[in-house]
């Protein structure tokens, strides 16, 4: 594994124990199909809500905040997914939202910020 | 779950009901609004967002579809705003008993949920009414000008906060009191008629003009006060009635002009443009077509200073609007049809150096130039015009002369009572002048003795007037007789009315 996906990795793994923490039950990691990737697929229990969440983990601000990773193309390709998702699932009659969480890792101290409904 | 909330638009002065029809769904989050928006509706969808996330509800991540029925008219303005926020939040459960039957909403969001005020509220209100709505929510700054209209329960609203309790019962608003109209008759001017010496003949025509309505036409040489008396023409303009300015104030509610200070009002427009103006802005246009400056002078003055200087078509584009009182602007979508009553003034030099025929100086224009000059008046425009005046300079003796002139006052008593002795006697015919006199009623009311008959023949035949022109000269001869308390046109009405159409054959028909 090259460092770029440990890193990813640890902030995926990061973000699933926060979001567990906040009483989100997650159903599925790492989905991928033809029309891209969805990092977590959790359930907001307090909201009934379906959430996909992207997670952007970032070690410096070099190159921008992690969320403006997060551009059209990609919010497209995601947008895409999602759909993809709930319809192979059968699962369009839910309430859906799309989360973005930043990692940020810096002196081995990491800090999360979750981005509420970017759509 | 769905909710349908009503709001008004207006094509021109007339209204017609939307009905904001708001689902929202499960699925991939959206936000779409259909039903022929326009970009500042379009652009609602950012504010709308916002406001209801800076209230104390929430923006729910859902697939929001918002129709704006009839699907098949083009909508335009900001006034959805505050609608579309209300719709999603009774679609999304944040308002639960809101009784939205026979109510209105209208207003513009800002991004932190106050309500901005909106153009044209009063003739909203006005259409609202007809349309048999009974209360309606507005924008707080603008609960006054729409006051004025009785019979509807007018709530005005500041913020969206404020509006979700309204709905639900838990905070009240008391609607707005009724205002009175006041005319404002101690109403000061600037300029007054007594700062003017000499020129008794223009001013005894300024007159007449302001009594019926009439236009009228100055001529005269550089600095013989043309300006000067028109710019005072509005301190003897009769004082408004309640009908008349709530037209007027119509008008200028939908060019956005009334400020929350001044809802209404009191005064007649004067609307001077300068010669440079299109005809576009003249009448009125635009892709969504807007009141022109005629449209503004409604029931008020349009002068046109300088006459020959305006672009000739800019000046034909008049002659309808002239006669019918009415402008008609289509467009591809639709047409508009937008009342323009007004007096028109006009002042002009009558050759390009501008002493032709003054007794002071010679002119030093060649024939061609003068004719070149003079004929950039059409002769239909100048037949519309009833009242043409020559404006002579004024001698030394009239100048130094300390003894005041008769004050704007004095001038405007008269002209009031003339005027309410045509507004009583066209009581059931629904006009306010003798310029808008149709040829029926002309027949009825300007009845003329045998003798007159005969002058007005002979004049007829010798100065070669149109028929409009001797339709013209009877209501001008209608508004002397006003004036002098007469009940019939007297020979000498006539015969004064007469000679203020020979003027155009000492320059037009040599």
């Amino acid at each position: 594994m090259y460092f770029k996906q440990v890193t990813g990795k640890f902030g995926e793994d990061l973000a699933c124990e926060y979001l567990k923490k906040c009483n989100y039950i997650i159903i599925e990691r790492n989905f991928s199909c033809y029309q891209g990737e969805i990092d977590i697929i959790a359930k907001d229990t307090s909201k009934n809500e379906l959430v996909f969440i992207e997670v952007k983990t970032r070690t410096s601000f070099k190159y921008g905040s992690p969320i403006d990773a997060v551009d059209k193309n990609k919010q497209k390709h995601l947008f895409k997914a999602c759909e993809y998702y709930l319809y192979s699932h059968n699962l369009r009659h839910l309430f859906v939202r799309v989360d973005v969480i930043e990692v940020f890792i810096s002196n081995h101290i990491p800090r999360i910020h979750h981005v509420k409904q970017v759509f | 779950m769905l909710s349908i909330v009503k709001s008004l638009a207006l094509h021109g002065l007339q209204g017609y009901l939307v009905n904001i029809q708001v689902d929202i769904s499960a699925g991939m989050p959206s936000f779409e609004i259909v039903g022929l928006p326009d970009t500042s509706i379009r652009e609602s969808k950012e504010r709308v967002k916002t406001a209801i996330k800076n209230s104390t509800s929430e923006f729910l991540s859902r697939k929001i579809v918002v129709n704006l029925a009839p699907a098949n008219t083009k909508k335009e303005g900001s006034i959805f705003d505050l609608p579309i926020a209300v719709g999603i939040l009774i679609a999304s459960g944040y308002i639960y008993h809101a009784d939205l039957t026979n109510t209105i909403l209208v207003g513009e969001l800002s991004l932190d949920g106050f309500i901005c005020p909106i153009k044209g509220i009063l003739p909203i209100c006005i259409e609202a009414k007809r349309l048999g709505i009974k209360r309606i929510l507005l924008p707080i700054a603008n609960a006054k000008e729409a006051s004025i209209i009785d019979g509807l329960e007018i709530i005005p609203v500041s913020n969206l906060n404020e509006i979700i309790d309204y709905l639900n019962g838990q905070f009240l608003i008391s609607p707005e009191p009724t205002s009175h109209f006041i005319s404002n008759t101690n109403t000061t001017y600037e300029f007054d008629f007594s700062e003017v010496k000499g020129q008794e003949n223009v001013k005894r025509a300024l007159e007449i003009s302001a009594a019926g309505g009439h236009n009228c036409l100055l001529i005269g040489s550089p600095g013989s006060g043309k300006t000067m008396l028109a710019r005072r023409l509005p301190s003897i303009l009769p004082d408004l009635t309640f009908d008349e300015a709530l037209e007027i104030t119509k008008i200028h509610s939908i060019s956005g002009l009334l400020s929350e200070e001044s809802p209404f009002i009191f005064k007649r427009p004067f609307r001077s443009p300068h010669h440079t103006i299109t005809e576009t802005s003249l009448v009125g246009g635009g892709r969504i077509p807007k009141p022109g400056e005629i449209s503004l002078a409604h029931f008020g003055v349009l002068f046109l200073d300088e006459l020959p200087e305006f672009n000739k078509s800019t000046l034909e584009v008049l002659r309808g609007p002239l006669e019918d009182k009415t402008v008609t602007i289509s467009r591809v979508d639709f047409s508009t049809t937008y009342p323009c009553n007004f007096m028109f003034i006009a002042s002009m030099n009558p050759c390009p150096c501008g002493y032709y025929g003054s007794k002071e100086k010679q002119c030093t224009c060649r024939e061609d130039q003068i004719q070149k000059y003079i004929h950039k008046i059409s002769g239909p425009l100048l037949d519309r015009i009833d009242i043409h005046i020559e404006v002579e300079s004024v001698n030394y003796q009239k100048l130094g002369n300390d003894s005041p002139s008769e004050s704007s006052d004095e001038i405007r008593k008269r002209v009031n009572k003339a005027r309410e002795i045509q507004v009583n006697r066209y009581k059931e015919h629904h006009i306010f002048s003798n310029s808008e006199l149709t040829p029926k009623l002309i027949s009825k009311y300007c009845k003329l003795s045998p003798k007159s008959k005969q002058i007005l023949e002979t004049a007829f035949n010798q100065l070669g007037l149109s028929a409009r022109a001797y339709s013209r000269i009877l209501k001008v001869a209608r508004t002397i007789a006003d004036l002098d308390n007469s009940i019939n046109i007297k020979t000498h009405h006539l015969a004064e009315a007469i000679q203020y159409r020979s003027l155009d054959r000492k320059y037009w028909c040599r």
